[in-house]
């Protein structure tokens, strides 16, 4: 009888260890998780058209990032009056991004019939402005 | 002597049993606890970096009355690549089918920051143009970790 309550003392016991080391693992886990979704997702980006201007073969638009982040010129998309998008470096040769600050001119031939319209989006965000 | 050997045998016997069930009990309980968790957060992670919206201009969406032909435009707006078949819509409250989707940039995989051109008819519903309505899209990750993500998000565009 002496010896049966230490043992059994000691088998539940270690099975509080495990359990604690179960749980210690769990929240480990979802600390590390939780880290790894707040780094994933990309900022959303705040840019928009100044304005944009045509003539018989030439579309003109100035664009600004107003944010804080980079934006990667591949991942902005340009439609004219709702037409399919193209991306914005189709029509940019002289960078690959626009930087926090800076104001991109683009220009590139329109092929005979200027748009009303143009709309630029990125990430959920999108700036449309009037041909003039 | 002989009796007290018998019942302290008795009793470390039982206590060994009632302690292994006890153990045994815990640990499963804890580690059927710690999986839930686990794959509940596999779940939140993939959701959370699934993403996608609008790319196209929302105030001129291209409609095709005798076809049942909208097009829309998505872009990959999360960090995990999505499937290009595993897009939902629902337009003006009706489920549409998706009839066709062609990949606009270079990579032949829905990666983020890529767009997706989706031919989509919402069966049975008359659009004129400058009518102003809603729609809905689900969108699916490619599996990681053992999760899919999805995300659904709502626009409402006019049709030009």
């Amino acid at each position: 009888m002496g010896g049966s309550v230490p043992v059994a003392a000691l088998i539940v016991g270690t099975a509080l260890l495990g359990a604690f080391a179960l749980a210690s693992t769990a929240l480990i886990s979802q600390t590390r998780t939780a880290a790894a979704i707040e780094e994933a997702l990309p900022p959303t980006p705040d840019f928009a058209i100044d304005n944009a201007s045509a003539n018989a073969t030439l579309l003109w638009i100035n664009i600004s990032n107003d944010g804080s982040e980079t934006l990667d010129l591949d991942h902005l998309w340009l439609a004219e009056d709702g037409a399919r998008p193209v991306p914005l470096s189709d029509h940019v040769s002289t960078s690959e991004f626009l930087f926090p600050g800076e104001t991109l001119l683009v220009e590139y031939a329109h092929g005979g019939t200027a748009p009303a319209r143009v709309s630029v989006s990125a990430h959920g965000v999108t700036s449309a402005a009037q041909v003039v | 002597m002989a009796d007290g050997g018998t019942s302290e045998l008795i009793m470390l016997v039982t206590a060994l049993l009632t302690g292994g069930i006890v153990a045994g009990l815990l640990l499963t309980s804890w580690g059927g606890l710690a999986t839930a968790v686990d794959a509940q957060q596999q779940q939140a992670a993939a959701d959370a970096v699934t993403r996608a919206d609008l790319a196209s201009d929302a105030m001129a969406v291209s409609w095709d009355q005798t076809n049942c032909n909208m097009t829309l435009h998505l872009q990959n707006s999360g960090a995990a690549n999505l499937e290009t078949d595993g897009v939902a819509f629902i337009i003006n409250g009706t489920a549409a089918t998706v009839n066709g989707r062609a990949m606009l940039g270079a990579s032949a995989a829905w990666i983020p920051g890529e767009v997706v051109e989706f031919w989509v008819c919402p069966t049975g519903l008359t659009l004129n143009s400058g009518d102003e309505i809603r729609i809905n899209a689900i969108v699916q990750s490619t599996p990681m970790g053992g999760a899919t993500g999805s995300h659904a998000f709502g626009e409402v565009i006019r049709i030009a």
